[in-house]
């Protein structure tokens, strides 16, 4: 009887408590599910889904999650549709770990700061209830995954350049590759991939990318469509498995990617290099968002479940698939020399280096591309963004794709 | 040894001609089977490929199908999202569910077609793409009511409640207020008419303007909260947290919006634009597939037919080599053997055989006509000493010939030779026959009695065989010649039956006659030689038996016209031994039977040879000790059944055979006779004979002077009754005086006396004009009845019917 008396405080202690997270197939994997939930003693319900199908659920029916990953373009549609409520600061135990990037924008006060919503600029919830870039102790966003995007391509087909100097998005428009190049069905995103191609071939000079004019808009889709009704695009993939499986597939030499598709391309035999294009990247930074209608105990277990992700454990993790944690060194602990120096120290792989699923993904000696995080990370160009005409891209976009 | 061994090869070996034709023969069989087998497999490959076609065409008819439909939805959907009509969007889910049917009835049960992974991605796509179009509905709909039910009234009821709050302020504090609440109402009409400008063209910028202008009525509300008079504050405050709620709606109604939007413009665009993808692909695969199968159908039908053709063609060149190789190894040999041998045959000198060396068929074959030839050798060698044998046989031949010639005249010389002797001989025997029964007339002492009876009964035995081997050497010799005249053979049996009584009943023995029913009354045959055989038969029936019967019996077989004439005894009989040696000349049954019985043993000979003169033939049937029967069947000719015995007159010969023989002294009382006769023995004789019978004889001793004194006593008014005319005579013949008589119409009776007995000197008597025919020896019964005959038939009667005269 003394024994259960000592232990009873126990039982009410491991009540579990279920956080429903609604996000991407590119941080909810089941891995860290298990981890989290190992870790945590709480209960995770993870709901991938496309980008869209997310965000219009996130920005409609809060009630339908408890936190949400996605992507830092989503923020103004959710910080605006208020189905989230602000994140207090004070409860990011690794808040000050978090970098400059995040925080600022930029990694070193030299850098530029990419056109379009830098992740700083969205961050702050201001004392208007806006979001802006002065820090406050509300934040709209827990920042944790990130990294820079750019195309893969099939080095057997396309020949291989040199990142940053011969490597550009231009080549998305290379009529060799006719028929053959894919953009993701983003307008946020994928369409900052074909007007940075289209820039950087010379068509049309946008006076700010990450915002674009009405004008600016017809002119690069006056310039899309015709091409698209030739047949120059395969198409818009919606999901990382969608261009890993168009690549393997050979539908398509050359198109946007993620980091994890590169992998994956690479894993199923075929070279697909990761250009680094010399205009630079389209970044983006993950948002981890906080439904307003989730409260309480749940709240707390979600705040539980957003601390363990910048613990250390899940940024190694996600380092193995490319991605970068926004507070980098809590994660080298997690990972092996080898890894840190591949990943994030940009040196060659002194080893073979498995990906997430254990597989060997990265061959010794190999050099990711683009170098270390901080070149690449220095290399911004663009974020994704949801420009001020977003609306308006929007039937262009369709257009686009029925072209 | 090489031929056996050669035998003893097996027939299954190479070297066999016929297994080189099976072996040749069954390589182009297998290759024509091979052909066809190749030829129906093509097309059961065609046919298979051309059922893949069809389904193939049917898979692109589908995804066509599956085109037209997507396009008919995506009509639907666009026009849904442009009006919201209800009906459209019902119409719109009708077609999705259309298109999935349609999309699983292409994707069939064959989840390894080509297509099937694109057709599944559109199957998924489209069960993605009508949720969306569900959400986008739903999405709609709210879109609608928050417009609707709180975005447009809000706007008039804050703008009511900003009216009521002006006059309020007008009437508590003036202007000053008044018109701040007046330019709030004017910022709540520019954001009314803002955000309807935004739902028709949805623009962040206008939202936000929206959201801007709501700010500045909400600002300009709250400088009278601040300063104005607090009665006025809840009012405000009120219209405050209105407007607040205004940009909530507003916020809410951009983002259904966008939602609205993203779901048309980016997810269900990008699912439409990856289905048409999908379904361009679908059917290009399906299109190249068919294509591929056409092509392919096409080259499995060229490579058929090439390969169909290549095997003919092989077949045809093994065919012609097959050929080729049977006539030079064997047709060419073969057609060498056979001249080979035609020339073996034709009897040409062949130095070499062809193919001897060879060791199949036709080594054999060599090597048999070697032997041929050399067996050819033999024979030529062979033929060239039959021809030498041959000349000699031709020489033997012609002296044969000349043999045979001699030989034949030789004959004839026997049988001329055999005439003149019977004739030689006849003439003594009459003179010693006629004289000897003379000299029993006038002996009376026994012992002289016997020695007479002797001399005559030895002489006419003699004379019965000099008659015989007449007969006989006149048969052997073609002399004896049938003569065929109508008679009735019952007339004819019973001649015979009364000549043979005398005998028959000499030995005491029965002799009758049995007629069939149906015996005709008239036959064509040679009476005379009919008689002669009768006589035989019954002369020997006589002889051979010692008791009981003799019978004749006479039947007719009409449907043949055979006559048959059975002679019955009940004699000695005979074995079959005796039996077949019956009808061989100079051959009685035994030796014994000559000495026991007497006779030439030429009887039966000449019977038969008669009986085939006569078309027909003898058989005998006898068992020893109970009797013997001949049985001679002859041709009859046209018989005829004229029943003539019934009104016949009983026959001469039966009132004659009732008078005895030594009554013969009346009968030819007063007749005058002249003998023409040359022998003064049978001068002598004959004359006895007939003054015996009691005429009156006149004899001369040549023709001339037969002639002459018929004549003369026939112009004197007393002529000859009768005259007996020999016809060998000196001076003038018979022939010639008894035709010279006829010509100086002589007609009187004429009987011919010769010693000539063949059937020719007959015929020639009868011929030269004589009545009747007598053979020397005389026959002193015969001569009294044949001058008789005068009495019973008067002279004019004799001459019209001369066949009557010659029967007897």
């Amino acid at each position: 009887m003394a024994a259960s008396a000592v232990q009873a405080p126990h039982v009410y202690a491991t009540q579990k408590y279920v956080v429903r997270v609604l996000g991407t197939h590119v941080t909810l994997q089941e891995p860290l599910r298990i981890q989290a939930e190992k870790e945590l003693g709480i209960q995770l319900i993870f709901s991938p889904g496309g980008d869209a199908s997310i965000l219009h659920k996130a920005s409609t029916r809060p009630g339908t999650f408890d936190l949400y990953e996605h992507w830092s373009n989503s923020i103004r549609v959710l910080w605006q549709a208020e189905t989230i409520q602000p994140i207090e600061v004070s409860r990011i135990r690794y808040w000050d770990e978090v970098n400059g990037l995040s925080k600022e924008g930029r990694l070193h006060p030299d850098v530029n700061y990419g056109q379009g919503d830098a992740p700083h600029q969205l961050l702050y919830v201001q004392a208007d209830d806006q979001l802006g870039s002065r820090p406050t102790q509300q934040i709209s966003f827990l920042p944790y995954v990130h990294n820079v995007d750019s195309f893969g391509y099939n080095s057997r087909v396309v020949p291989q350049g040199i990142p940053y100097e011969t490597e550009s998005w231009a080549w998305l428009l290379d009529s060799r590759w006719h028929g053959k190049v894919a953009v993701v069905n983003d307008p946020a995103i994928g369409l900052f991939d074909l007007a940075l191609a289209a820039q950087a071939a010379g068509w049309i000079q946008f006076e700010d990318i990450g915002n674009m004019t009405r004008q600016e808009i017809d002119q690069l889709f006056a310039r899309l469509l015709p091409l698209k009704q030739r047949g120059h695009f395969r198409g818009a993939w919606g999901s990382v498995p969608e261009s890993v499986e168009m690549m393997c597939n050979n539908e398509v030499v050359i198109q946007s990617m993620f980091s994890p598709g590169v992998a994956a391309v690479n894993g199923a035999g075929v070279p697909c290099s990761y250009a680094a294009p010399r205009e630079g990247y389209r970044a983006w930074h993950g948002v981890m968002c906080l439904s307003c209608e989730t409260s309480g105990h749940t709240r707390d277990a979600a705040y539980e479940y957003m601390n363990w992700w910048l613990s250390g454990w899940p940024g190694a993790f996600i380092a193995r698939q490319g991605y970068y944690i926004s507070n980098p060194q809590r994660s080298r602990e997690h990972l092996a020399a080898a890894e840190w120096d591949y990943w994030y120290a940009g040196k060659p792989a002194s080893t073979e280096l498995t990906n997430t699923f254990g597989e060997i993904s990265v061959p010794t000696g190999s050099v990711r591309s683009g170098g270390s995080y901080e070149q690449r990370l220095s290399n911004i160009a663009v974020w994704n963004t949801v420009m001020n005409n977003y609306e308006y891209t929007l039937p262009r976009w369709r257009e686009f794709l029925l072209a | 040894m090489k031929r056996i061994l050669n035998t003893a090869r097996t027939s299954w070996s190479l070297s066999r001609i016929a297994t080189r034709i099976y072996a040749g023969l069954g390589s182009l069989s297998a290759l024509f089977i091979v052909s066809i087998a190749w030829c129906l497999w093509g097309s059961i490959q065609v046919a298979g490929n051309s059922r893949s076609q069809l389904e193939a065409h049917v898979a692109v008819g589908l995804i066509q199908e599956v085109d037209a439909l997507v396009a008919d939805l995506h009509r639907q959907v666009t026009s849904f999202t442009a009006t919201g009509d209800e009906a459209t969007a019902t119409e719109a889910r009708r077609t999705g569910n259309l298109l999935a049917q349609k999309l699983s009835d292409c994707m069939g049960e064959n989840d390894h077609a080509p297509t099937f992974p694109h057709l599944a991605k559109m199957r998924k796509l489209l069960a993605s793409y009508m949720e969306n179009y569900e959400q986008l509905v739903a999405e709609r709909r709210r879109r609608m009511h928050l417009v609707n039910e709180q975005l447009l009234p809000l706007g008039e009821e804050i703008r009511d409640d900003l009216d009521q709050l002006a006059t309020l302020l007008r009437s508590q504090s003036g202007a000053r207020y008044s018109n701040l609440v007046v330019r709030s109402s004017k910022d709540i009409s520019a954001a009314e008419t803002a955000s309807l400008r935004y739902l028709i063209e949805p623009d962040s910028n206008i939202a936000r303007a929206v959201l801007d202008a709501l700010d500045q009525a909400a600002g300009k509300l709250r400088i009278i909260l601040d300063t104005s008079a607090t009665e006025s504050h809840p009012q405000a405050f009120e219209i405050i947290h209105k407007i607040n709620e205004f940009q909530n709606v507003v916020v809410r109604t951009t983002q259904a919006t966008r939602g609205f939007m993203a779901i048309v413009n980016i997810v269900m665009a990008g699912e439409a634009a990856e289905f048409s993808y999908q379904s361009k692909h679908a059917r290009k695969i399906a299109e190249e597939q068919l294509a591929l199968l056409t092509i392919k159908n096409q080259a499995q039908i060229s490579r058929t037919l090439v390969v169909t053709l290549s095997l003919c063609a092989t077949a045809i060149l093994i065919g012609a080599c097959v050929a080729w190789l049977l006539i030079r190894s064997i047709v060419k040999p073969v057609s060498a053997i056979t001249s080979t041998l035609n020339q073996l045959t034709q009897g040409v000198e062949v130095e070499t055989i062809p193919g001897l060396e060879r060791s199949d068929d036709i080594g054999d074959m060599a090597r048999a006509a070697n032997v041929f030839r050399q067996r050819n050798r033999q024979i030529l060698l062979d033929s060239e000493r039959l021809r030498e044998t041959n000349s000699q046989y031709q020489e033997l031949l012609t002296e044969f010939r000349l043999l045979a010639q001699e030989a034949s005249v030789a004959n004839e010389s026997k049988s001329e030779f055999l005439a003149n002797m019977s004739h030689e001989i006849r003439t003594p025997m009459t003179a010693i026959i006629g004289f000897g029964e003379v000299l029993l007339e006038y002996t009376n002492t026994p012992e002289a009695r016997d020695a007479a009876n002797t001399i005559v009964r030895n002489a006419n035995h003699l004379l019965e065989i000099i008659n015989d081997i007449l007969d006989l050497s006149k048969i052997e010799a073609g002399k004896m010649t049938v003569e065929l005249v109508h008679f009735d053979p019952r007339e004819l049996v019973r001649d015979v039956e009364k000549l043979m009584r005398v005998r028959a009943d000499a030995k005491n023995l029965q002799l009758s006659i049995d007629f069939d029913p149906l015996t005709p009354s008239l036959i064509l045959s040679d009476p005379t030689r009919v008689r002669q055989i009768l006589v035989n038969l019954v002369g020997n029936a006589i002889k051979f038996t010692e008791l009981g019967a003799v019978n004749m019996r006479v039947s007719c077989l009409a449907e043949a016209h055979i006559m048959v004439f059975e002679v019955t005894d009940t004699g000695i009989g005979m074995d079959q031994a005796q039996m077949e040696k019956l009808f061989k000349p100079f051959s009685q049954a035994d030796n014994s039977t000559t000495r026991r019985f007497g006779g030439t043993g030429l009887g039966l000979s000449i019977c038969k040879r008669l009986t085939t003169l006569l078309g027909g033939d003898i058989s005998v049937e006898s068992i020893p000790g109970l009797g013997t029967s001949f049985r001679a069947a002859i041709s009859g000719g046209q018989t005829s059944f004229e029943n003539t015995a019934s009104i016949a007159p009983p026959p001469r010969e039966e009132l004659l055979d009732a008078r005895p023989d030594h009554h013969e002294g009346g009968l030819l009382q007063r007749l005058r006779i002249l003998l023409a006769e040359d022998g003064p023995d049978n001068q002598r004789l004959i004359g006895h004979v007939l003054r015996k019978a009691g005429a009156n004889v006149s004899i001369v001793d040549n023709g001339l002077k037969a002639y002459e004194l018929a004549m003369k006593s026939e112009r004197d008014g007393h002529p000859f009754d009768v005259v007996l005319m020999d016809m060998q005579m000196p001076v003038m013949d018979g022939y010639e005086a008894v035709r010279q008589l006829r010509q100086a119409s002589y007609t009187g009776r004429i009987v011919a006396l010769t010693a000539h007995a063949m059937a020719d000197d007959r015929r020639k008597c009868l011929e030269a004009g004589c009545d009747e025919f007598q053979t020397k020896p005389i026959n002193r019964h015969d001569l009294v009845e044949s001058c008789r005959a005068v009495i019973d038939n008067p002279r004019s009667n004799l001459t019209s019917a001369p066949s009557e005269l010659a029967r007897s």
